[in-house]
């Protein structure tokens, strides 16, 4: 699969290429910059399974800053510095969620939510959660709604939709950055 | 090891031809004007002292002018190039030379006064307001520049942003201030630097963060 990946000379041109909007020479430079990607994020990161949500985070970063490249420097510092940053947010997020993690589950069962919405209020949050997966393409809001709304596990949402369990943690965590955006807005 | 040969496919499929930003120190020429623009058009509110362009300071006053807005350039272009990933802060040296030469005109202007020591209430508010009121309004401006690239490492953008706010306002301060000034007006000057600072990074963190 590596053999037709290009020379890291040809990424900058390459990258120039996909800000102009040739699609295919971006998929070339984005193969070609995986390897390297996931290198510099395990550099940082011991567990696989972060280091590769850091892969995923830098490959869309990279895509929305795609235009603060500048073709006439190499590609791999500008890279390095994205895979840097989300790299130190992965760790960031880890360390928080870690932090904050109960662990007494009987204890969690028992205490009453004060958050918990009133029967009214559930119908409103209802109805607000079905209009803002309708504003979600089709295959995100399944994914939504098998693993999220139904708590079906990963595998057997893959299963289920005859997708790989990374693509459908890929399809989970965009519409996730979509709702959220949604939902500032 | 995660297959992202899908996620791949998507992103390379949904990307349209993009419009490329310009070098930071162009960016900086093109923004630097509008933020003054706007930051001398909310000081007219203000009652503007006119320093005396013919007496014999006026040389100094018009090099404080100079060298503030020389370094609010070259800060207000840092911070754009820190905010694209891998960029650094431009013409550190210059900038550091620059700074040893404001205090040293900041100093000469102080030995000008007739009590550099001296306090009396209300001194130094003048140009507190002054500042405030001019870099206020800059501080959205220079923020709308920010988010053409947005910043992976926010925290040191906005602070040069800040730091080029509290720059470009000293130096539309010069044109309203006598050349002397005493101790206690330049400690009013660095507070207001260091609240447009503060206020730059509160205001701009989640407006610019990638």
């Amino acid at each position: 699969m590596t053999g037709d990946l290009p020379p890291e000379g040809e990424w900058p041109a390459l990258m120039r290429r996909a800000q102009d909007g040739d699609q295919v020479a971006y998929r070339m430079v984005l193969r070609a910059l995986l390897p390297a990607i996931r290198k510099m994020a395990r550099r940082r990161i011991a567990d696989e399974a972060l280091a590769e949500d850091a892969v995923q985070e830098t490959l869309m970063t990279l895509h929305r800053l795609r235009h603060t490249y500048d073709p006439a420097r190499p590609l791999r510092p500008w890279v390095a510095a994205i895979a840097h940053a989300r790299s130190i947010d992965a760790l960031r997020r880890n360390g928080r969620a870690r932090r904050f993690e109960i662990v007494d589950e009987e204890a969690m069962a028992a205490a009453p939510d004060l958050r918990a919405p009133e029967p009214g209020e559930a119908l409103g949050h209802e109805r607000e959660v079905a209009r803002l997966l309708d504003l979600l393409p089709q295959r995100q809001r399944m994914m939504v709604e098998m693993v999220k709304l139904r708590e079906m596990s990963l595998d057997d949402a893959a299963d289920a939709s005859r997708l790989s369990v990374p693509a459908v943690k890929s399809l989970l965590h965009r519409a996730l950055a979509r709702l959220r955006e949604y939902g500032n807005s | 090891m995660r297959d992202f040969e899908t996620l791949i496919d998507e992103l390379s499929q949904g990307a349209g031809p993009v419009r490329r930003v310009l070098p930071a120190s162009w960016r900086a020429l093109g923004w630097a004007p509008v933020a003054l623009g706007v930051g001398y058009l909310a000081t007219r509110m203000l009652h503007r002292f006119t320093p005396d362009w013919d007496g014999p300071y006026a040389v100094l006053s018009a090099a404080n002018a100079a060298l503030s807005i020389g370094l609010g350039l070259t800060a207000f272009a840092s911070a754009l190039s820190i905010s694209v990933a891998g960029g650094r802060a431009l013409g550190r040296g210059w900038m550091v030379l620059g700074l040893i030469a404001w205090v040293a005109l900041a100093a000469a202007s102080m030995s000008l006064a007739p009590h550099p020591l001296g306090y009396a209430p209300g001194v130094g508010r003048y140009c507190y307001t002054f500042v405030l009121t001019a870099g206020l309004p800059m501080v959205g401006v220079i923020i709308l520049a920010l988010r053409r690239t947005r910043s992976l490492r926010p925290g040191p953008s906005l602070w040069a942003a800040g730091m080029a706010i509290a720059f470009l306002s000293f130096g539309l301060l010069a044109f309203c201030h006598p050349a002397q000034m005493s101790v206690a007006d330049f400690v009013m000057h660095l507070l207001a630097a260091l609240t447009l600072g503060a206020v730059t990074v509160a205001v701009g963190h989640r407006a610019v963060r990638a």
